[in-house]
C-alpha cells in the first residue's frame, strides 16, 4: 500500500488565462482536474475514454512559444500532470466575457445545432480550431475534422450547417 | 526533469527518461495517454506509476538518416498524415479521431502491440526497423517479429522505443481498414501493401494474434501484380495464411474473407499505380 | 425563435446534472453484481465502513421503506434482495468524501455469491423456472380480427430479429440529493419524469411524497433511457443516512449497465395478399426480451403487437406477443417504444409481398394505405386525419440524389466507386402518440405575467427536445410578453407526465397554451374594467393590448406592478384497455426513402440520403422540427446498420463507446424533410407529436435500401458487414396460395386476457405510451 504522498503530484497549470497550482493523483486526467479540482465545468464528461469529444479543450504545451497556439484534444485522455506548466483553454475562452458569442457559437445557436447541448462545448471547440486553420472548409473537411465529437440528438445536419454558416460569416468579416 | 515524484516522472530528455524508469521499474511508460488512460478506466491495466515521454522533445519529429526516415517514437500520429509513404499516411489519417491523433504516438501504437492497432500493418509492409534505447546503449531490430503476442513485444526491461526507421526507397504503398461504421472505429481487419520494383509485400492487421505477413502471400500477390495469377489465387493464399480472431465484432470467417478482398484491392491499386492495371 | 437555453449551452455555461455541486457534499458509488443470476449468501460491509472518509454503506437491509419499485410491476429491488437477476444489478451503495474513497470502499465490500444458471434465452423464458415471484411473463396478449385464415394469391412469411439498442444519451446519469429541514429529501436529477421518480423514491424512503422534492437538473439527452429510476433512490437514501448532500454520477460503463435498453425482439409475420397487392390477412407473433425486471415491458409489448399491421388496412388477422423476464439487462422505454421492432418487420414483409407480386414498393403501400374511417386490427377507428397516402405521395415528390457521395467504409478507404452498388428503399410507419391503454395523459402549467414578463412553471422535463422553446414561443405569442422565464421543473406543481411518447408538445404545450389564454383573458378583463371598455373587443397583438384592432397600451404597461396568474390542466380524452375501444390517443404517419451505397463484397454501407415526409399536424418551430427529424433518422439508421448492445451469457460485452457504435458525423446521411400538415383535432393550432416516427421509419427504410443494393433478405438489424458479405439471413418463404375469402368479418376479439395483474398498475398514467 502506497502512502497518500506517493499518489499525488503538484504542478502548475494555466486555465483560461488563470494560473493554478494543482495537487492531484498522478494518473488523474486533465478533465477530472478541470471539473473536480478547479471547478471548470465547461468541458463535459461524456465517455471518459476519448470517443465522444465532449471534453475537448485546447492545450498549448509550449505556451511561451509565440507559435504555439495549442491544439484541441480530449482532456479525458491526458494525464493532467503531463501537462505541467501548460496552458489550457476551454469553451470559456471562446466568446466574450459579457455573454458575447463567437461566430461559431452564434452559428450553432442560429442553425439549431444545439439540443441537449452536452456535446456543444466540444463541437464548438473543435469547429473553432478547424475554422482557425481553414476558413473555407468543404463539407468533407468539416466531417473529417469533427468525427471525434459525437452528438446523439441532432443527427449532425444542423451542426454541419452551423459550421458552414460560421465559415461564411468569418469570410465575410475578413475582406 | 520537469516534474518528479515517487511514482511520477516528466522527463525532458531520453537520458532522464531512462533513469526515471530505472528508479521506477514498475511504472508504466505513457506517451500520449490515449491507450493507457482508457485501460486504467476499464481496469484492464493497473499502473504503479507513470513515466511520461510527452515532454521529451528529442522523441518528437521526423528526420532523414541516409536512406531511412527516422520517426521519433513520441511523434504524434497527426504529424504523419501527410507522410510520403502512402500506407503510413493512410494509417495515420484513419487512426482514432482528430482529437486523439494529436496525442496518440507512433511509439505508443507499436508498443501497445494489439493486432488491430492502425499503424502496425503499415510498418510491417514498409519493413520498418525499431530503435530501442537503454542505459547500455541502442539497438535496432526489425519490426517484423517485434510483437510476440497481443500486447507483448521484445522490448527489454528498462528499454525504451525511441524511433521507428522506415526505408525511403521509392515505392507504392497504401493501407486500408474496415469496421462497423465509417469513421472512428477499431479495425475489424486491416491491410497494407508495398509494391517496389515489381515485388509486392502485404501485411495484415487483426488477422492473427500479431501483425501478420507471409512470403507465400507475397509470392501470389506479386504474381497477381504482373498478371500471372488471378484474384482468387490471392484470396486463397491469404485465407491460408491468416488466423483471424472470432469475437462479437465479427466472425473469423468474415475476417478471412475480408482480408482476401482487401489484399486483392490493394494489389489492384498497386497495379494501377504501376501502370499495369486498368 | 432560438432556444432560450441555447446561449448558455453554446458558452458551456449551462448547468447539467453532472455539474451539480454543494458545500460538504459526499459522493455516492454503486457496487454491482458481476453475475447475471446468483444467490447472495453474505454481504459484509464492515471493512468498507471502517475506511476513513466513508460515511455510509447501504444494502437492502438499510432500505427504510418498501424495497421494491418499478414503472409497472413493482418487482425490482432498490438494492439486491437475496438474489441478483442481471449483471450490473445494484447490491450496495456507498457515500464517501470523494469518488476515489467511495470506489475504494465499494471494492472493500465482501459479497459472497452462489452463481445460479442464467436464463438468457427469451424464447424459453415463459416455460422456464420462474426467476421471480412475479413469474417470467411480463405480459402475454393475443387477439384476432375478421378471419385470420383468409388468404389471397400469395403468402409471404419470415422471422425478423431486432437487436438491443442503447439510448446512449451523451451525459451519463447524475443527480444530487440533499436532506431537507423537514426530514425529507430534495433530489436534483437528470430525468424524464419527475413525479414518477418522486413516487418511487417515496416508496423506498418511506417518506410521504410531499417530503420528496424532485427538481430537474440539466439533462444531456434521454431518448427514453431516463424514464426509469436508477441512481435517484440511492442518492436519496444516502443523503438521508448521512445528513449530507450526496452526488452520484455514473461512468459510461455504468450507464450501459444501469439504464434500460430498447427491447431486442423476434417477430414472425405472415402476410397474404390478393393479386393487386391488397393485404388479405396478417398473422404475427412477437417475443420481446424484457430482461431481469419489468420496467415498461408490459406496455411496450402492446405497442409492438398492435402496430404489426403498419399504416395499412388489415381486416383479417391474428396477433400475439410476449414480453418476458430473463437474466439479461432490463429493457424499457426507448424512443419508438416497441414500434421500431414492429416497423422493421412489417415493412420487410411489404417489400417481400411487392417482390412476390412484382409490384412497385410504393404502389403496394399506396394500395393498402389506411384512410380516415378505417378500423385498426385492435378495434380502434381512425377518426382523426390519417394521411398515409399523403405522406407517401409527398415522399415520392422528393427527387433522388445524384450518384456519388461518401463511400462505404469512410476513413478506412477500402471501397472505391467501382466496388459500390446503390440501393433505394422505402418504409412507411404508424406511431401511436401519447400514453395509451387507459393511462391518463395529462399536464398542468402555471403562467404568470407581470409588466410584460411571463413566467411559465410546468413539470415537463426539458431533455434537449426544446420544450422550453415551445413554452416561450407560446407565452410570447399569446401574451405578447417581452421576456419569458421557463422555471426549472419540479414536483411543487402537478405532474406533466413523462417526456416521452412524442407527447409533451401536445400535453404540456397545451397546458401552457391554456394557462396563457387564461392569463390573457384576465389581463384583458382587468384592462377593460379599468378603462370601461368591452372586454370582448380587446385582444393582444404584437405586444400590445388592442381594442377592435387599435393599439391601446403595451402589455408591459397595461397593469403596472400587477401580477396575473393562472394554472390550467390538460388531459387527452381517456383511452381504454385493449379490445374495448380507443387504445391510443392518436397516431402519426411517416414515410421515408433511404438511398445507400453498399460495398457488397465487404458488407460496408454508406447511407447517402434519407428523404422523409412526415405527418406533423402543424409546424410549431421549423428548426426544432427538423432537429427531431434529423436526430431521429440518424438514431434509426444507427439501429439499422451499427448499434447493438451485445449480450453474451447475460453480460454486456460492449458497455462503452469503442465498441457500442453510434453514428458519427461521417456516417450521417443528408436528410431531406418535407411535411404533411393536417392539424390534429383537439390541439391548439393542431399540434402533433413528432419525435418518434423518424426513428421508427428509418430502421426499415435503411434496411430496405441495403436489400435493394444487395439482393439479400437481411432479416435482422443491425445489419452486420458479414450478413452482406457472406449472405447470412433466411429469405422470406413465398407461397402461392389458393384464395380463401374471410368467413367472418369485423370485430376485434381478445383471445386471452392480457397477463397484467389488476392492482399492480400505478394510478398515475404509469408509463403507457
Amino acid at each position: 500500500m502506497s502512502s497518500e504522498a506517493d499518489e499525488s503530484v503538484t504542478f502548475s497549470l494555466t486555465v483560461d488565462g488563470a494560473a493554478h497550482e494543482v495537487t492531484a493523483p498522478w494518473s488523474e486526467s486533465l478533465l477530472t482536474v478541470l471539473r473536480e479540482r478547479l471547478g471548470v465545468r465547461g468541458p463535459k464528461t461524456g465517455c471518459a475514454h476519448g470517443r465522444c469529444g465532449a471534453c475537448a479543450v485546447r492545450v498549448a504545451f509550449e505556451p511561451d512559444r509565440a507559435d504555439d497556439d495549442g491544439h484541441v484534444l480530449c482532456s479525458c485522455l491526458l494525464p493532467a500532470a503531463t501537462a505541467a506548466g501548460c496552458s489550457v483553454r476551454t469553451i470559456a475562452s471562446i466568446g466574450g466575457p459579457d455573454g458575447e458569442l463567437s461566430d461559431v457559437q452564434e452559428a450553432f445557436l442560429a442553425e439549431g445545432a444545439v439540443q441537449c447541448g452536452i456535446c456543444t462545448a466540444g463541437f464548438v471547440t473543435a469547429a473553432t480550431e478547424l475554422l482557425d486553420t481553414d476558413p473555407d472548409p468543404t463539407r468533407e473537411q468539416i466531417e473529417a475534422a469533427l468525427y471525434g465529437n459525437l452528438c446523439r440528438c441532432t443527427g449532425y445536419g444542423r451542426i454541419v450547417a452551423a459550421v458552414e454558416t460560421a465559415a461564411r460569416t468569418r469570410r465575410e468579416a475578413t475582406p | 526533469m520537469l516534474l518528479a515524484a515517487p511514482r511520477f516522472a516528466l522527463p525532458e530528455t531520453v537520458g532522464e527518461a531512462l533513469s526515471a524508469l530505472a528508479e521506477r521499474p514498475d511504472a508504466v511508460v505513457v506517451a500520449g495517454g490515449t491507450e493507457v488512460m482508457p485501460d486504467l478506466l476499464w481496469r484492464v491495466r493497473t499502473a504503479a506509476g507513470f513515466v511520461s515521454l510527452r515532454r521529451v522533445g528529442a522523441l518528437r519529429g521526423t528526420s532523414r538518416d541516409g536512406d531511412e526516415l527516422v520517426v521519433g517514437a513520441g511523434t504524434p500520429v497527426a504529424a504523419l498524415v501527410d507522410a510520403e509513404a502512402g500506407a503510413l499516411a493512410a494509417a495515420a489519417r484513419s487512426l482514432g479521431t482528430p482529437l486523439v491523433r494529436t496525442e496518440a504516438t507512433i511509439g505508443g501504437n507499436v508498443v501497445s502491440a494489439l493486432p488491430y492497432r492502425n499503424m502496425l500493418p503499415a510498418l510491417l509492409a514498409l519493413d520498418a526497423r525499431l530503435e530501442l534505447t537503454s542505459d547500455t546503449g541502442r539497438r535496432t531490430v526489425a519490426f517484423d517479429g517485434f510483437t510476440t503476442a497481443p500486447g507483448v513485444t521484445r522490448l527489454g526491461e528498462g528499454e525504451l522505443l525511441t524511433a521507428v526507421r522506415l526505408p525511403t526507397r521509392p515505392c507504392f504503398s497504401d493501407y486500408v481498414k474496415i469496421g462497423r461504421r465509417n469513421a472512428q472505429y477499431v479495425a475489424t481487419v486491416s491491410a497494407a501493401v508495398v509494391s517496389r520494383n515489381g515485388a509486392v509485400r502485404l501485411a495484415f492487421g487483426n488477422a492473427g494474434p500479431v501483425p501478420l505477413r507471409s512470403d507465400a502471400v507475397d509470392v501470389v500477390a506479386t504474381a497477381l501484380l504482373d498478371g500471372r495469377a488471378g484474384p482468387d489465387d490471392l484470396r486463397a493464399a491469404v485465407a491460408d495464411a491468416v488466423d483471424p480472431p472470432e469475437d462479437t465484432v465479427a466472425s473469423a470467417a468474415y475476417r478471412r474473407h475480408a482480408l482476401g478482398v482487401l489484399a486483392t484491392r490493394l494489389v489492384v491499386r498497386a497495379q494501377v499505380d504501376a501502370g499495369l492495371g486498368s | 425563435m432560438r432556444r432560450p437555453d441555447g446561449q448558455a449551452k453554446v458558452r458551456g455555461e449551462f448547468s447539467y446534472a453532472g455539474d451539480l455541486h454543494a458545500e460538504g457534499m459526499l459522493h455516492g458509488v454503486t457496487l454491482r453484481s458481476p453475475h447475471p443470476h446468483a444467490r447472495l449468501l453474505r454481504i459484509d460491509t464492515a471493512a468498507a465502513r471502517a475506511l476513513p472518509g466513508v460515511h455510509a454503506v447501504l444494502t437492502a437491509a438499510d432500505v427504510p421503506g418498501d424495497l421494491h419499485f418499478g414503472l409497472t410491476l413493482r418487482d425490482e429491488p432498490v438494492l439486491a434482495d437475496g438474489v441478483v437477476r442481471y449483471a450490473g444489478e445494484p447490491v450496495a451503495v456507498v457515500a464517501a468524501i470523494d469518488p476515489r474513497t467511495a470506489r475504494r470502499a465499494a471494492r472493500a465490500i465482501v459479497v459472497e455469491y452462489e452463481p445460479l444458471p442464467a436464463q438468457t434465452d427469451p424464447t424459453l423464458a415463459a416455460d422456464a423456472e420462474p426467476l421471480h415471484a412475479e413469474g417470467n411473463v411480463y405480459r402475454h396478449l393475443a387477439y384476432e380480427c375478421g378471419d385470420p385464415r383468409a388468404r389471397g394469391v400469395v403468402t409471404v412469411e419470415n422471422t425478423y430479429r431486432i437487436g438491443m439498442q442503447d439510448p446512449a444519451f451523451l451525459a451519463p446519469e447524475a443527480g444530487m440529493a440533499t436532506p431537507t429541514a423537514d426530514g425529507g429529501v430534495r433530489l436534483e436529477v437528470a430525468t424524464q419524469w419527475l413525479h414518477s421518480d418522486q413516487r418511487q423514491i417515496a416508496w423506498a424512503t418511506g417518506l410521504p411524497p410531499e417530503k420528496v422534492q424532485v427538481v430537474l437538473a440539466g439533462v444531456g439527452g434521454a431518448f427514453g433511457g431516463r424514464e426509469d429510476v436508477t441512481l435517484h433512490t440511492h442518492a436519496c437514501l444516502l443523503a438521508l443516512a448521512t445528513g449530507r448532500p450526496v452526488k452520484m454520477e455514473y461512468t459510461r460503463e455504468e450507464s450501459f449497465l444501469a439504464h434500460r435498453q430498447r427491447h431486442p425482439g423476434t417477430i414472425w409475420l405472415r402476410h397474404s395478399a390478393d393479386a393487386s397487392g391488397r393485404v388479405v390477412s396478417v398473422e404475427g407473433r412477437v417475443v420481446l426480451d424484457g430482461g431481469a425486471y419489468a420496467s415498461t415491458s408490459p406496455v411496450v409489448i402492446a405497442n409492438t403487437v398492435t402496430l404489426l399491421q403498419g399504416p395499412y388496412r388489415v381486416d383479417n388477422g391474428r396477433f400475439e406477443g410476449w414480453s418476458v423476464r430473463t437474466n439479461n439487462p432490463s429493457c424499457g422505454a426507448m424512443r419508438g417504444f416497441g414500434v421500431p421492432q414492429a416497423a422493421f418487420a412489417h415493412e420487410s414483409q411489404m417489400d417481400a409481398l411487392a417482390a412476390a407480386l412484382d409490384l412497385d414498393p410504393l404502389e403496394i403501400r399506396l394500395r393498402n394505405a389506411l384512410r380516415r374511417g378505417d378500423t385498426a386490427t385492435f378495434g380502434q377507428r381512425f377518426t382523426q386525419p390519417t394521411p398515409v397516402r399523403e405522406v407517401i405521395e409527398g415522399l415520392r415528390a422528393v427527387p433522388l440524389p445524384p450518384a456519388g457521395g461518401k463511400l462505404p467504409g469512410g476513413v478506412g478507404r477500402a471501397s472505391s466507386p467501382g466496388s459500390v452498388r446503390r440501393g433505394v428503399g422505402y418504409a412507411v410507419t404508424m406511431k401511436n402518440l401519447a400514453f395509451s391503454e387507459g393511462h391518463v395523459d395529462e399536464s398542468t402549467a402555471t403562467v404568470s405575467l407581470r409588466d410584460g414578463h411571463a413566467t411559465v412553471h410546468c413539470a415537463c422535463a426539458e431533455v434537449g427536445q426544446g420544450f422550453v422553446t415551445v413554452a416561450e414561443q407560446v407565452a410570447r405569442t399569446v401574451l405578447g410578453a417581452d421576456t419569458v422565464t421557463v422555471t426549472q421543473p419540479d414536483t411543487l406543481i402537478a405532474s406533466a407526465g413523462s417526456t416521452s411518447a412524442s407527447r409533451q408538445t401536445m400535453a404540456s404545450g397545451t397546458a401552457v397554451h391554456r394557462a396563457c389564454v387564461a392569463v390573457r383573458d384576465r389581463l384583458l378583463a382587468r384592462v377593460a374594467r379599468e378603462r370601461g371598455l368591452d372586454a370582448g373587443l380587446l385582444s393582444i397583438q404584437d405586444g400590445a393590448v388592442t381594442c377592435d384592432g387599435t393599439p391601446l397600451v403595451d402589455v408591459a404597461a397595461a397593469t403596472p406592478g400587477h401580477t396575473v396568474r393562472a394554472t390550467e390542466h390538460f388531459a387527452h380524452p381517456p383511452t381504454t384497455a385493449l379490445g374495448q375501444g380507443d387504445v391510443y390517443v392518436g397516431f402519426a404517419f411517416s414515410a421515408q426513402r433511404a438511398v445507400v451505397d453498399v460495398d457488397v463484397e465487404l458488407g460496408l454501407v454508406s447511407v447517402v440520403q434519407i428523404a422523409s415526409c412526415q405527418d406533423v399536424g402543424t409546424v410549431v418551430n421549423p428548426t426544432q422540427l427538423l432537429g427531431q427529424i434529423e436526430g431521429g433518422i440518424v438514431q434509426g439508421m444507427g439501429l439499422a446498420v451499427m448499434e447493438e448492445v451485445v449480450v453474451v451469457d447475460g453480460h454486456i460485452t460492449n458497455p462503452e463507446f469503442q465498441d457500442y457504435l453510434i453514428p458519427t458525423i461521417v456516417d450521417a446521411p443528408e436528410v431531406v424533410s418535407v411535411y404533411v400538415t393536417d392539424p390534429q383535432p383537439g390541439m391548439p393550432h393542431g399540434w402533433k407529436g413528432v419525435g418518434e416516427p423518424p426513428l421508427c421509419t428509418a430502421v426499415p427504410a435503411v434496411a430496405a435500401a441495403v436489400r435493394d443494393a444487395t439482393g439479400l433478405p437481411l432479416p435482422s438489424v443491425p445489419i452486420r458487414p458479414e450478413h452482406i458479405a457472406l449472405g447470412i439471413g433466411t429469405p422470406p418463404t413465398v407461397t402461392r396460395t389458393t384464395p380463401r375469402p374471410p368467413a367472418t368479418t369485423g370485430g376485434t376479439a381478445l383471445s386471452e386476457e392480457p397477463a397484467d395483474r389488476p392492482g399492480t398498475w400505478e394510478s398515475e398514467g404509469a408509463a403507457g405510451h
